[in-house]
Parts: structure tokens; sequence; C-alpha cells
């Protein structure tokens, strides 16, 4: 399907440029898909970081459901590896939140990414892998739907033809704030597929609050915060207070800040998204539902009537207003009035 | 009234404080320095001032002479009291009155003070005037590493946990003083010598040299290395009869079969393989560890001869045992492993011997031979046992023998549960004992608890306590084990024996037999009693 030949991709924008890895968007001449292309030097002595990737590309491969990204394609030309992804116009949820939505995403449009993440987790626990680093930069979305990506920190339970019921082992340094109690801990014990639902819960307040949780604070603060069961919560009208310092003065200095807290104390989160990051943040995991009894929860209800399609529209609306934002954005959905363009011309021919 | 300190352990986490006796400036200690060369030191102290301190400080409290003491009977605790006592000493103008108060790193310079410029006072306090206070947890951060307890201590200095306060993971990190090293013949040399071949080496099975850090001003160095939760020497001896489960020490078998293939790769020979230098990790990864005596072949040399061997006598090859000028160093590691694996699965060691000399010279006399029980047990593991202990290095197996051997390519059948990982300092979940000590910097205003004293008294009372418990829990135990397989007369009695009224002769055997176990035991609990239901004063 796909060539292994360099010369039939275009490579029309370089997304990041890293010293391991760059990730480009290009064009696939042969059949004319935008495609995205991640780029990793061999030349590079870090067998750690390769030996990742083969991972993750071992681990995607054997995934197939329609919220895990897929990769279409991987091979070696000269000492570069290239893996190939399905565009998603949007990119990641952390440019959304970078971009557009600064104090968070609206809560429906959580809810709907959260349903297809847990679709995907569902999926993917069931066939005892455990996903390790749901972060809000590891959710991708199109028009159509959300999907998990980034494989690297992934691990089964299943090794040398034995399961194990538990796994042990420490999470990459930038993914901490994220990490489950149990997994920080290092212990004995382990820690089961749950430390994703955890991973769930600090993502959902990362993307309703619009901050990296944590993101100000020590590690070693976060561990023992963390151990003591205390986490982080949405911020909305009944709980922007905890923000406040002793003397009841807001904290930060800087203005940006001040106007997200403004929002915070104005609008209202339902009792069953509180409810939702409630549980998926139980410092206990067995307490911890199931990614397939949380896809039950009452926060999905606001579903129903909704799609990530109507939100993007709507943000469309937004940043005809805007002009300030990032180039990627306004890329991304230029992108997708065109794969929408053409599904609706796609979907005229059906009609016809 | 005299101290006799049996042992110095610093895992016993408590500070120690020499008061004055009922009335007089001059004390004397008199003071054991380590359990194993039975040294006993007398320090006179002439300097022992009572001078009146300028401001009381709020966390030392004052302790007047601890009436209550009563006095160590027998057995004493575990402190390093040399230490403390030339503290008073040495801190002239104490904080307090009569009490002078220590800390590690103070007990440390006292070390040297005492010992290394020859001080030839000696001094003797009374047991009861030893208050110890339970130790703060003051957080220590080395470069980036914030330290948590010790792990354990040798003759090079301690090991302590530690965690990367970057990144969360849990290391362990080997300190080692100049000074400990100096005294230790080749001691520096060694170490340089062994991190040279830990940077060398990165294998699953070998343990991870991760940082070494240097310390001028206080003439340290530390190795952080990867975390081990535990050594198989551990898990043996808190296994019931000593012995793991074949199948369990096939796992660890293999393990160890391929982190010596890297090591050999490597051209490096160990010399030192035994159940107390392999670790295991949370996830019960092997981890071949102490490079110490370790050997690393020329670049250019012919074959893998070596002159020279240092390792444990009980795993040492015929032709060292021998004193053979050379012999071929790979298969050195072969014999040791096969002795360790022949402890791991039995319990038992091929070749035994009352002291190092004769247990030499049966290793070196003649081709062991497998006992008719090792075959019936597994004939095929008794068979690699037999071709790993050959007394001819050249018909010893060689690793890719072992590796074609039909025990080693066997599954052998999970035969019921595997012994467990003992619990480190009574948390048998393992929990970073780094942890109290964030908390205490994170949170330390609110953690502000009363301060925890106890004397010598209480110590041998809690340690006397926990023998008692201890040994009747073995005989608990026994008493289950013949109730299980033989329901003869004698069950009665022991069960009798169960509740702790009754010792009868039979007892007493059994005891005595297992009383070094159990003395081993209440050493270790030494480092993990609960202050709390101690007296405070």
């Amino acid at each position: 399907m796909f060539s292994s030949s360099l010369s039939d991709y275009q490579f029309t924008k370089l997304f990041k440029n890293g010293k391991f890895s760059s990730v480009y968007k290009a064009n696939h001449t042969i059949n004319n898909r935008v495609i995205v292309i991640k780029k990793f030097t061999l030349e590079e002595e870090n067998d750690e970081a390769l030996k990742k990737l083969f991972a993750e590309i071992l681990c995607c491969r054997q995934f197939n459901h329609p919220n895990i990204n897929k990769i279409l394609h991987s091979f070696i030309s000269d000492m570069d590896v290239y893996v190939l992804y399905p565009y998603m116009c949007f990119g990641t949820c952390q440019i959304l939140l970078d971009s557009i939505f600064i104090n968070g995403l609206p809560e429906t449009l959580i809810a709907l990414i959260f349903k297809d993440v847990l679709s995907a987790l569902m999926y993917i626990h069931s066939n005892d892998f455990v996903h390790g680093s749901v972060r809000a930069h590891h959710i991708l979305l199109d028009s159509q739907r959300a999907v998990l990506s980034n494989f690297h920190e992934s691990r089964s339970f299943i090794k040398h033809g034995k399961k194990k019921n538990v796994l042990h082992g420490v999470s990459q340094m930038k993914n901490l704030n994220w990490a489950a109690p149990e997994v920080l801990d290092q212990n004995i014990h382990g820690f089961t597929e749950k430390c994703d639902i955890y991973s769930v819960g600090i993502t959902a307040c990362e993307l309703a609050n619009g901050i990296q949780p944590y993101i100000e604070t020590q590690p070693t603060l976060m561990y023992t915060e963390k151990i003591r069961g205390n986490v982080p919560s949405l911020l909305d009208r009944s709980t922007y207070t905890m923000l406040l310092d002793d003397q009841g003065k807001m904290p930060f200095e800087n203005s940006t800040r001040r106007r997200s807290f403004e929002v915070y104390s104005q609008r209202v989160l339902s009792e069953d998204f509180h409810q939702f990051a409630e549980i998926c943040l139980n410092r206990n995991a067995e307490n911890r539902w199931s990614a397939k009894k949380l896809m039950t929860h009452a926060f999905f209800k606001q579903c129903r009537h909704s799609s990530i399609s109507d939100h993007i529209k709507k943000c469309r609306t937004d940043l005809q207003h805007n002009s300030s934002l990032d180039d990627e954005v306004i890329i991304g959905l230029q992108d997708e009035q065109q794969t929408e363009r053409r599904g609706n011309s796609d979907h005229v021919q059906w009609n016809f | 009234m005299t101290v006799t300190v049996t042992s110095t352990t610093h895992a016993m986490e408590a500070q120690v404080k020499a008061t004055a006796g009922g009335g007089g400036g001059e004390q004397q200690h008199d003071v054991d320095l380590a359990a194993d060369d039975e040294i006993t030191v007398l320090l006179t102290n002439k300097n022992f001032h009572f001078d009146a301190p300028s401001e009381a400080d709020e966390a030392f409290v004052e302790l007047n002479g601890g009436g209550g003491g009563g006095g160590g009977g027998g057995k004493s605790a575990d402190m390093d009291l040399e230490a403390a006592i030339g503290g008073a000493h040495y801190h002239e103008p104490a904080e307090h009155p009569q009490v002078t108060w220590l800390d590690d790193d103070e007990i440390d310079t006292l070390d040297r003070v005492t010992l290394d410029i020859g001080n030839m006072f000696f001094n003797r306090v009374d047991s009861q005037d030893i208050i110890y206070q339970q130790k703060k947890k003051n957080i220590k951060m080395v470069d980036k590493y914030v330290m948590g307890d010790v792990l354990g201590e040798g003759s090079y200095g301690k090991v302590k946990e530690a965690m990367n306060s970057e990144n969360l993971c849990r290391l362990a990190v080997k300190i080692l003083t100049k000074r400990k090293l100096r005294r230790i013949p080749n001691g520096e040399q060694n170490v340089t010598r062994e991190i040279h071949l830990l940077k060398q080496l990165k294998h699953k099975n070998v343990v991870q040299l991760v940082d070494v850090l240097y310390n001028d001003e206080k003439q340290k160095m530390y190795l952080v290395m990867e975390y081990c939760i535990g050594g198989l020497q551990e898990m043996l001896d808190h296994a019931p009869d000593k012995k793991m489960p074949l199948y369990q020490a096939h796992t660890y078998f293999q393990q160890l079969v391929n982190g010596l293939e890297h090591l050999h790769s490597c051209r490096i020979i160990h010399k030192d393989i035994k159940p107390g230098n392999l670790l295991l990790t949370l996830d019960q990864t092997l981890k071949i560890s102490d490079f110490g005596v370790a050997e690393q072949l020329d670049l250019f040399a012919p074959d893998d001869t070596c002159t020279t061997g240092q390792g444990s006598p009980a795993f040492q090859p015929p032709e060292i045992a021998n004193g053979h000028e050379t012999f071929a160093g790979f298969k050195v590691d072969i014999w040791s492993s096969g002795v360790t694996l022949y402890n791991l699965a039995t319990g038992l060691y091929p070749f035994e011997g009352d002291n190092i000399y004769r247990l030499l010279e049966n290793i070196g006399r003649s081709q062991w031979v497998a006992p008719d029980w090792l075959y019936e047990l597994d004939a095929a593991f008794a068979n690699l046992i037999l071709g790993m202990l050959q007394a001819d290095p050249s018909a010893r197996l060689s690793l890719q023998q072992i590796r074609q051997d039909a025990w080693f390519l066997s599954a052998p059948a999970v035969t019921g549960p595997p012994i467990p990982i003992p619990p480190l300092k009574g948390d048998k979940y393992g929990r970073s004992s780094v942890l109290p000590y964030l908390e205490a910097y994170h949170y330390g205003n609110e953690q502000d608890q009363e301060d925890v004293y106890f004397t010598e008294h209480d110590v041998n009372q809690e340690l006397a306590r926990r023998a008692a418990s201890a040994a009747a829990e073995i005989r608990k135990s026994a008493a289950a084990n013949a109730a299980c397989h033989l329901y003869e007369p004698s069950t009665s009695a022991e069960a009798a024996a169960e509740s702790g009224l009754a010792n009868g002769s039979l007892e007493e055997t059994r005891v005595k037999k297992k009383g070094s176990a159990i003395k081993r035991r209440a050493k270790k609990i030494v480092s993990c009693i609960k202050l709390s239901h101690c007296r405070t004063s």
C-alpha cells in the first residue's frame, strides 16, 4: 500500500525537529494521501530510545481499533527509520489547549474525547497491555474522533509466554505528573492497568483547566502529594477557591493566569464530571473503575446529541474573530474543511 | 554498671546521648567496637565539662541520668557508643548542661578523631546513662539524590537507599569514605577498579552503575546504583529450610548464566559469585553485583589465566583451594555458579569444613560426587551440578555447554509457591524509605511530633521480647510441621511448648540449633523497634 522508497513522499511541512526524531507532514505521491511521517535517526548512540521505538511499532501493529493511532507503514532508508501515521488535522489536544481553549476545553468536548479514549483503553486492557502515558499530548483529534497515540511507554502483562499479575517499572520523566501513585511508589505491589485510569483523571483536569497539573510543583512534592491521596481538581465555581492563598488573594502575578482564574470562578462543571474525575483519581487502584465501567458513567450522557465536529465548527467561528492563533491550528482547520468537503462530495455521490 | 556494646549498627535509628550519672565529672566508657572483632575499648574522658549552656535549644529536653533505666542486664543495644562517648569529650560546649547529642555525621567525625589520631583515653559510662532519641528525618541531598534509610553496611561504608529527585527513580547509593578505604588493604585501588568495570557493563542481569559523585570536602565517594529490593542470601535465610523450590532456582540460574555470559564477553571474571552477591529487583530480575574482587583480562591476553583469587572460601574451586599459581579464570565463575545453584536448591554446600582450612582442604582433596538423594530429586539437575563441579577445570562445563544442558533447557514443574523476598525493615511491600524524609521536608511544620526518648533498658526489654516472640514463632512452626508429618507423642509436648509456657528438653535443643537464627533475627529487629510504647521522659 505504502511505498518504502523515500522518493515517493513529498514532505510538505516540518512539525517538530528534535535531536533524535523529527515529525513531518507529507504527501504520499502514489495515492495522494496526506500523512504524518516521524523520522528517527539510527546514528544516535541512543539504543535505549531505539529499542523503545521498535517496541512501540511492534505493539501498535498488534492493535486494530478505530481510536488507536495506526502505524500505516515503517521503513528504513539510509540511516533513518521512517514511521508513517495517518494525518490527524487537529494534532494533539495539547495544541488545542495552547491555542484555542486556553482555559480548558468545553465539558461536552471533553466527554466526547474521553469516550473515545476509554474505548481505546478498554481495547488495550483487554489485550493485556497498559498504555502507561495517557495525557493531553498523546491524544490526537481529527474532525470525527479522538485517537490514542504514543505507545512507547506501553507494557504488556505477558512476557516470555507468562502472564504477570502486576507490572513494575518507572515512567519517563516527562510523563511523571500523570503517573499514578502506585507507579511512582515502585514497591513490591507493582501496578496494574488501573494506572491508566488515574492518568485519565489527571488528563481530565488538564483538559478542563487548561493547565498541566503539578506543572510548577517539585517532582518530590508531587510524589508525596499523590501518596497522601491529594489530587488536583476540576476548577469551577465550587472549587476555584482552593487556588486562593491564606489571605483570600489570588496568588498569580501573571495576567493570563488571573484571567483564567476569573473564568474558573464563573463557570460551572457538571456534578457528573466532578464525580468522574474523583473516581479516576482514587488513591486505591482497586477502587478505581475499569475503563469498561467508566464508559457507562453518567458523565457521558451529554455525548448523545453532540459530536466532535460540532465543537470544531464552533471553534472555527471563534477562530475568525481571533487571528493571533497558531499557524498549525489554522492549517489544521483548513485541512479539516478540505477533508470535510471531500467527505461531503462523497456523500453527494452516494445520493447520486 | 558497665555497658558492653555487642555490635555497631547504624541501622538503629537513634541518636546517642550520654548523660552524666549521679555526680562525677569523669566518666568511664567501656565499649565494644564491633561484633566481629571483640575488641574492648576503654575511654577515659577527662575533659568532660558541664558548661552551662548559653541558650536552651528547644529540641533538647533535659534528661538527667535516666533514673528508671534499671540497667541493661546481659545484652545491650547496638549502637555506636564509642562515638557518642567521644562526643562528650569533643563537643565541649554542649547545647545542654549534661547532655551531648550527636547525629550520624558528628559520629563519623568523632570516629576519625578518636581512632585515627590514636586517642588513648577511654571512657566508661553507665548503661542507664545512655539515652537514645528517635532520629528525626532530616532530608539530606547529595547532588540531585535524596537520601533515605541505610540498607546495609560493610567495611567500606554504608549503602543507603536514595531517590532521584528529578525522575523519582529509586536507587541505592554506596557511600565510601576515604578514611575507611585506607584501612582496607588495596581499598582505594579496588574501588577504582570496580568503578572502571561497572562503567563498561550494561546488561539486564548486571547491576547498573547510574552515577558516581565525589565530595572532596567530606572525603566521600558516592556510587549511585539501580535499586534492588533484596538478595538471594536473605531470601534463603528467611526460607524455612534455607532453600528454594527447584523451579525458582532454575529461573535465577538462567538469569545468572545470561549475566555471566555478558561479563565474560567483556573479559571480566567476577570471582565472587555467591547468593549474597546476586540481588533482585522489584520484578524479580536477577542482578550480579559486587565487583570488588573482579578482574578484567587484558585486551591482548592470550587466554583467561589469572593469578589471584579473593572470593568467599565456600565457593572457591579446587585450583584456588590448592593454591595453584595460575588458573583459568572463566572456569572459576562456573564452579562458584555451580556451588550457588546447589546451595539455592538444596540449602547445602558441596564441601564443608569446621574452619576455613578444613574447608579448603576438603575442596582441594577430591572430586565431588553427587549424593544418591540428589539423583532421586532430579537426575538432570544432579548431572548439571556434577558437570559444573568438576575438579579439573578443563573438564568443567563451559557457559556454552551449560546453555545446552538438559536441565538448563527444561522447565521444572512448579511445585508450590515461590519463596518470597523477605520484608525490608518490617515493610513487606518494600516501600521507599525516602518517603518519610520527603514528607518531613515538604510538610515539616505539620508533623512536629514529640521527641521520643528511650533508654538502654527499654531497648533490652524490647529486644528480649522480640527474641522471645521470634523463638515462639519458630517453635510454633516447628510444632506445626511436626504435627503435619508425624503423629507422635512428642507432638503434644511441642504443642504445649507452643504456648511458651513449657520448655521441654526437646525444645531447648531445637532452640539451641536455631539459636544463631534467632540471634540474627533479634539483631535485625533492633533496627525496627517501634518506639511508640516506650517510656517517654
